[in-house]
């Protein structure tokens, strides 16, 4: 009986060593996690998943450690020459735009442009505004022409009618 | 990894402001961030130090003639990722290296740098975790090609695998793959059995 329950123990597998799940990301897909933030949803059921695997959680842990080993590779430094050389030519690269003849004239040309603009819109401004006023004292005088015109018509029709008056009263007295 | 998209993401704009206003302060940052790794990845690609040189200095020759080309909207240290493979790539097509030169690497391309680590390890540990790194850096070097890319552009300059999809011009599922030979033909010939210092997740 005793030797029943022994072999039974032997027989069942822990949690932790069962088959990685059939829903479980093969090992080409796991890398792809690595990359992935921590607090990204994937990432987490990936490692919950791996947790139900010790295969997948040793795969895992192997590639974090092949992967991490890379960092500790030593670094090695190019000759100091060389970033000089670059610096320079880099320098080179960007004075040569800035010196070109015809974007300098072409700025230049472009400041004068705008001045002569805006003299050239004052002086229209100006003419535009001499103009208006001329035509408003113009319009004024011909006003002040026809209000004479039409006083002394007024008085020439006032003068007609002291004559009609006066013909009149001479008929009627001489008849 | 943040602090590299960080920098990735202000490379761009200091790359734009060279560009624009020939700001050179703009390049020297630019400078002070990738020369040295564009120089190691040429480095384990190209297996030697010579040839690593004279392709760095053409890689920045080229950045400053093509920087017109230069599209705001991608990030500006895998463009020059790019343009350092498709210098190798000119390279491998001209010199047919073969497996011989990677036997010579570990003779003329590696020397042992100046670390500045807070805890200081003791003498054993420093000399297994040399002996083990010097396995390390053989075994890169008998990698291929592409998937020797894919391990140095991941594993040593930390640049995710979409970017390095488009660095090497193929798809992230290839890439993936190639990094899965990479760590499986590694798995053959190092064997970890005290973890390392650095652990990603």
């Amino acid at each position: 009986m005793k030797k029943n329950s022994d072999s039974k123990k032997d027989n069942v597998t822990p949690l932790f060593q069962m088959k990685a799940p059939l829903d479980m990301p093969d090992e080409q897909a796991m890398f792809y996690f690595l990359d992935q933030p921590d607090d990204s949803e994937d990432k987490r059921a990936f490692l919950n998943q791996c947790a139900l695997s010790e295969l997948q959680l040793a795969e895992l842990d192997y590639a974090n450690k092949i992967i991490g080993a890379g960092k500790r590779l030593d670094i090695h430094q190019p000759a100091p020459a060389i970033r000089v050389s670059v610096l320079e030519a880099a320098s080179a690269a960007v004075s040569g735009i800035a010196e070109k003849p015809d974007t300098v004239t072409r700025s230049r040309f472009r400041t004068w442009r705008w001045a002569w603009a805006a003299v050239f819109a004052a002086l229209l401004w100006g003419g535009h505004m001499g103009l208006q006023q001329s035509q408003i004292v113009d319009s004024f005088d011909e006003t002040d022409f026809e209000y004479e015109l039409l006083t002394v018509e007024d008085d020439i029709d006032l003068l007609q009618a002291t004559l009609d008056l006066d013909s009149l009263s001479s008929f009627d007295g001489s008849a | 990894m943040k602090e590299e998209t960080r920098t990735t993401l202000d490379l761009g704009a200091l790359f734009l402001r060279y560009r624009e206003e020939g700001d050179m302060t703009s390049f020297q940052a630019i400078m002070d961030e990738l020369h040295t790794p564009i120089f190691n990845y040429l480095l384990r690609l190209l297996f030697n130090r010579d040839d690593a040189e004279d392709a760095l200095q053409e890689v920045w020759m080229k950045v400053i003639r093509q920087r017109d080309n230069y599209n705001d909207q991608g990030k500006f240290s895998s463009w020059v990722y790019r343009i350092a493979h498709n210098h190798c790539l000119d390279h491998f097509r001209k010199r047919k290296r073969c497996m011989e030169d990677s036997e010579n690497y570990g003779d003329e391309g590696v020397s042992v740098i100046e670390r500045t680590e807070t805890d200081q390890p003791s003498p054993l540990e420093v000399l297994l975790e040399q002996e083990q790194l010097g396995v390390l850096e053989k075994a890169v070097a008998e990698l291929p090609e592409a998937i020797r890319e894919v391990y140095v552009l991941r594993a040593v300059h930390d640049v995710p695998f979409k970017e390095i999809a488009e660095i090497q011009d193929a798809p992230l599922g290839t890439v993936l793959s190639r990094m899965h030979q990479a760590v499986n033909r590694l798995k053959k010939v190092i064997a970890f059995d005290a973890p390392p210092a650095q652990e990603i997740v």
